[in-house]
């Protein structure tokens, strides 16, 4: 037994637009038959580099947020934090989700007045707990 | 990223400031140092966690030896 047509299609049948879609499928199954013959013949990692595949693990602290400086230095902020700094971005702290900095920042340079060190007088990073060789705080950084 | 491009800050982003000699002692330690970052206290919360009313901003200070604390605008001066 013939199955009935739904009363859309059933429209669309009297006017010829579904037998015209059926001979369209045609001759895509067609295109497709020949198209196996010939490049897809070819199995896809052959025609494509390996798709690169990441675990879906958020890095940041407390699954917070990474934010990226134009020069492509990375800010981390903890879950519900944010960052902060000057208008021409020299100058970025990492903040919690309470407005207070994590210690994570990047500094322009400070004044000569009140730093000594010439790592400390120009662009510099400062991450808790990490520090160069020598102990100092002023982490080189993207410029 | 958070700046308050139209407000006009008493200090600026890496300019010097010093600790006034009547400061509380929790800022007394950085002494003399530069100013890295600048906000203002916007609640209850962080107003009563520096005995300053809303509105106080804070200023990042960074001492020589390179450790960092917030100090409320009233207790620094231009070095």
């Amino acid at each position: 037994m013939a199955k009935a047509w739904p009363p859309r299609l059933a429209k669309a049948k009297k006017t010829g637009a579904v037998v015209a879609g059926m001979v369209g499928l045609g001759k895509l199954d067609r295109f497709l038959r020949n198209l196996d013959k010939t490049t897809a013949a070819k199995s896809a990692p052959e025609l494509l580099p390996p798709p690169i595949t990441r675990d879906r693990i958020n890095t940041a602290p407390q699954n917070g947020t990474i934010f990226v400086d134009s020069k492509g230095n990375a800010i981390p902020a903890p879950l519900g934090g944010s960052i902060t700094g000057s208008p021409d971005g020299r100058y970025i702290q990492a903040r919690d989700a309470n407005g207070n900095p994590t210690g994570v920042r990047i500094d322009g340079g400070h004044s000569p007045k009140t730093h000594t060190d010439p790592r400390a007088l120009g662009p510099h990073g400062h991450v808790p707990g990490v520090t160069n060789a020598d102990g100092t705080p002023w982490l080189p950084i993207k410029q | 990223m958070a700046t308050d491009q139209t407000m006009i800050y008493k200090f600026n982003w890496g300019e010097p400031v010093k600790v006034i000699d009547c400061a509380p002692e929790k800022y007394l330690s950085v002494g003399q140092g530069s100013v890295c970052g600048i906000r203002k206290i916007e609640n209850k919360s962080v107003a009563s966690e520096f005995n300053e009313p809303i509105g106080t901003v804070l200023y990042l200070v960074e001492g020589s030896t390179g450790e960092a604390i917030e100090i409320p605008e009233r207790f620094l001066v231009a070095l």
